[in-house]
């Protein structure tokens, strides 16, 4: 499947022996972006944040948009006029740099996790978003807060090397575990599509999968993802939560497949929990760490956001075996940002929308024509 | 909250799943210890040599000068969950059964007239399961093996957990009182006894210190009758005090310099199940502990109502503080059935009890294990917190479950502790009139409570992992 990948690239990079965008790379994976067919068009370039822009995410809607970074704010961008402006800057909710956002599924609750070690909670209840509660339990920096599809949980992570699972009743926050099982900083969660499975990435070099045992409630780690050999920076679920996206620090991308007990490909299982295997491994494409990876909503696309200023699309080849997918790269633009891009998220009901965040200040709006 | 819990547990990786080890408190990555050095201010340099053994030697002045190694001690670490290893390895020469040892063979070469063991309940327990003999055998043989080794005296810590009963329920009627006078940070009370709980509560939960129950535990109860009520004439530093606990956390407490007189720890080693497995293994020779012979324990407590081993008080396995306060204060309201406790979220980490009988609205709490802590001081945060008393262990489930016993038999411990005979509270009138002049005295304060302090640390910025 590697093999495949490579092969694809040799051809591309035969057809095309035209202008490289970073001509100083060696990389096999480079192509010029006006080789590839799908275009990516900058529709949006949102400024307002003072250093690092950290993360960019639209709530469940679409109707709005938040950023959070090195300047400890929150912005919430909204259209008007068929533009994306802003609207609100949430301050004082935060000590220090705010890392990661999530919006709960409803769209009233937004978390907000930061380096002074607390997850804050606001809320439009009262009209206007305000911080109405603190999660307070890390030891240290939280890398990372995921609202779980169904609102009733939250998933946060640090580099305390712990997870942490809160569960939501009333406007009430609990601990409803506090999963040690990461040997170093974790550095995202995400929560599987049916809210089943929560899986988290690490400094440690794995990625690993919880899950509730349902006769006592408590929350134990069922699967251990081994195939990196650097940091895991970010995860990413299909919409079926079958697959899972993974992005490290050594610039490879891969493909997870789950594999339940009795599976027809014969892969082993242990204690009746499904298996993940590598199925597929992209490398030579990123000069450098991939900070993000998101799995498109409904189609086999993965758009990836790194550190040498670059976003790129990834397909799924329809034809290809889904036990040894064949991934290709279809669009890209190596200078989507001036410096790291650190976050990209789709659009979750506009399908050729995607969001950017990097470290030049800058939100950037994409669409995939 | 449980320093070293993950690394000694995991020699036994099949317990980890039936201890919960997910839910002891871990150490972060670095040790924060600042590390203090001595400078002579005259001079603005200096050189260092360094020799062939690896010290420093300051060669700058005219004759050259030995530097001292910076030491953590076990004290520092109390202040600090950052180093694993430095802790462990003072642990591991410091609170040792290979120090135990070393001291029980030299006595007179460490200056030591009298050796005291105290034995606590939970680790018998843990001990009689893992070796497969009665408990009533189990403990027999360990006080056999104690005095071959060199023990003078083994005692059982009950007259300690009495008092540690005694003093709470009295500390919880004060401040109830103080309550309903209208002083309303009185209550609630926590208890203080789990060393792991006090040690985080010191770290990041300053503000709720006021909280803590000031009474002992009955480790350190354990410590003042032996090193200043047993043998009043003898000079603290002559007698060797060893305890056995189920707990590796009872050594951080046990170097707390509020447990030292004159330079002199109440507890002078703490060891655990864990660690006494291993010393049978050492000195018992193939037959393990069976072939040592009998003994019983001893009573040196003269003229005090004797307490039988092997026996409990109702309630929790972490010595039953919240179902005395519960029993007692509802026999104080002569409310005749006292409410049970009963499991929160399907749970048996977390038990409430309400008494809201005779216009009462008491609620009194079990709550265990990292996560239900964290949920309870964020609760008193934001001022949800409705109970007036709160039995709070770090281990999940209580101290049977403690980090240092034998792991993957909780549930043959639990079940041999719930066929234990009841046992109440003795009477000690005659113990306090004794030794501490009335139940009333300022001596308790002295020897029967002790204080907190929060620990504030700035962490290296350089240490900082991104």
């Amino acid at each position: 499947m590697i093999v495949s990948v490579l092969v694809f690239v040799h051809w591309l990079h035969a057809t095309a022996k035209s202008l490289f965008l970073k001509p100083n790379r060696s990389l096999n994976g480079v192509v010029p972006m006006s080789d590839l067919n799908v275009k990516l068009e900058l529709i949006e370039s949102l400024k307002g944040h003072t250093g690092k822009v950290w993360c960019a995410k639209w709530n469940a809607s679409g109707t709005l948009l938040a950023s959070c970074g090195e300047d400890k704010t929150v912005r919430l961008w909204g259209t008007s006029g068929g533009q994306w402006k802003l609207k609100t800057v949430l301050q004082d909710g935060h000590q220090k740099t705010v890392r990661d956002l999530s919006w709960s599924p409803c769209g009233k609750f937004l978390a907000t996790a930061s380096f002074d070690g607390t997850t804050a909670i606001w809320d439009n209840l009262g009209g206007q978003f305000e911080c109405n509660a603190a999660l307070e339990g890390h030891e240290n920096e939280v890398k990372s807060v995921s609202w779980c599809p169904s609102g009733n949980l939250i998933a946060t992570c640090s580099r305390d090397k712990s997870v942490w699972i809160w569960q939501v009743e009333n406007d009430d926050y609990d601990c409803a575990a506090v999963l040690n099982a990461h040997i170093q900083d974790v550095k995202k969660v995400a929560w599987s599509p049916e809210g089943d499975v929560l899986a988290s990435a690490s400094y440690d070099e794995t990625i690993k999968m919880f899950k509730e045992d349902p006769n006592d409630g408590e929350w134990s780690n069922v699967a251990t993802l081994k195939s990196h050999n650097t940091t895991v920076w970010s995860i990413s679920f299909d919409k079926t939560g079958t697959r899972l996206a993974s992005c490290a620090d050594d610039g490879t991308v891969k493909i997870w497949r789950q594999y339940l007990p009795g599976n027809p490909e014969g892969v082993g299982t242990v204690d009746n929990d499904p298996t993940w295997k590598c199925v597929c491994t992209l490398s030579g494409y990123h000069d450098g760490p991939v900070y993000d990876i998101a799995w498109h909503p409904s189609e086999d696309l993965i758009v990836t956001a790194a550190c040498d200023n670059g976003v790129r699309l990834f397909r799924m080849e329809p034809e290809s075996d889904p036990n040894e997918p064949s991934f290709s790269l279809v669009a890209a633009n190596y200078a989507a940002h001036s410096q790291d891009v650190n976050s990209v998220k789709w659009h979750p009901t506009d399908p050729k929308l995607f969001v950017t965040a990097g470290d030049d200040s800058t939100v950037s709006i994409w669409q995939v024509t | 909250m449980h320093f070293f819990n993950q690394k000694m547990a995991s020699r036994f990786s099949g317990a980890v799943q039936i201890a919960n080890l997910d839910d002891f408190i871990t150490p972060s990555q670095e040790c924060i210890k600042p590390v203090e050095i001595k400078k002579d201010k005259s001079r603005t340099g200096s050189k260092i040599r360094i020799e062939e053994d690896g010290s420093y030697v300051n060669v700058s002045g005219g004759v050259p000068e030995k530097l001292a190694r910076v030491d953590i001690t076990l004290a520092d670490c109390l202040a600090c969950s950052g180093c694993i290893t430095t802790a462990e390895t003072v642990l591991i020469t410091q609170q040792s059964h290979d120090e135990m040892l070393r001291v029980f063979r030299n006595k007179e070469a460490e200056n030591k007239e009298l050796v005291v063991v105290s034995l606590s309940l939970q680790p018998i327990l843990s001990l009689a399961e893992a070796l497969k003999l009665p408990h009533e055998i189990c403990l027999d043989k360990l006080c056999g093996l104690l005095k071959r080794l060199g023990a003078d005296m083994v005692v059982d810590m009950g007259i300690a957990e009495d008092l540690a009963l005694i003093e709470e329920y009295k500390e919880f009627t004060e401040r109830y009182q103080r309550f309903i006078n209208g002083d309303k940070s009185a209550l609630p009370m926590l208890a203080s006894t789990c060393p792991g709980w006090v040690c985080y509560a010191e770290k990041t939960k300053g503000h709720l210190l006021p909280n803590l129950s000031s009474c002992r535990s009955p480790q350190q109860i354990m410590g003042r009758l032996i090193k200043g009520y047993l043998s009043p004439q003898m000079s603290p530093s002559r007698i060797y005090h060893v305890s056995l606990m189920p707990c590796y956390d009872k050594k951080l407490e046990a170097s707390r310099s509020q447990f030292s007189v004159e330079d002199s720890r109440d507890v002078d080693c703490v060891v655990t199940p864990v660690e006494i497995m291993s010393l049978i293994k050492d000195v018992c020779g193939e037959g393990g502990l069976q072939t040592e012979d009998d003994c019983a324990l001893d009573w040196p407590w003269v003229e005090i109502e004797k307490c039988q081993p092997l026996t409990r008080h109702d309630g929790s396995g972490s010595g039953g503080y919240a179902q005395r306060i519960l029993s007692l204060t509802a026999k104080g309201l002569e409310i005749e059935s006292v409410p049970k406790f009963e499991n929160v979220n399907r749970k048996t980490d977390m038990q409430v009890s309400h008494i809201s009988e005779k216009g009462q609205n008491l609620k009194i709490a079990v709550v265990t294990g990292f996560r239900n802590i964290q949920n309870l001081v964020n609760k008193m945060k934001r001022g949800t917190c409705d109970y007036q008393y709160i039995e709070i262990m770090a281990c999940p489930t209580g101290c049977l479950n403690g980090g240092a016993q034998v792991k993957g038999q909780l549930k043959e411990v639990e079940k041999a502790f719930s066929e234990l005979p009841l046992r109440d509270v003795a009477n000690l009138e005659d113990l306090y009139s004794r030794w501490l002049g009335a139940s009333d005295s300022p001596k308790v304060l002295q020897e029967l409570h002790t204080t907190f302090e929060a620990v504030t640390y700035n962490p290296n910025p350089l240490g900082i992992k991104w």
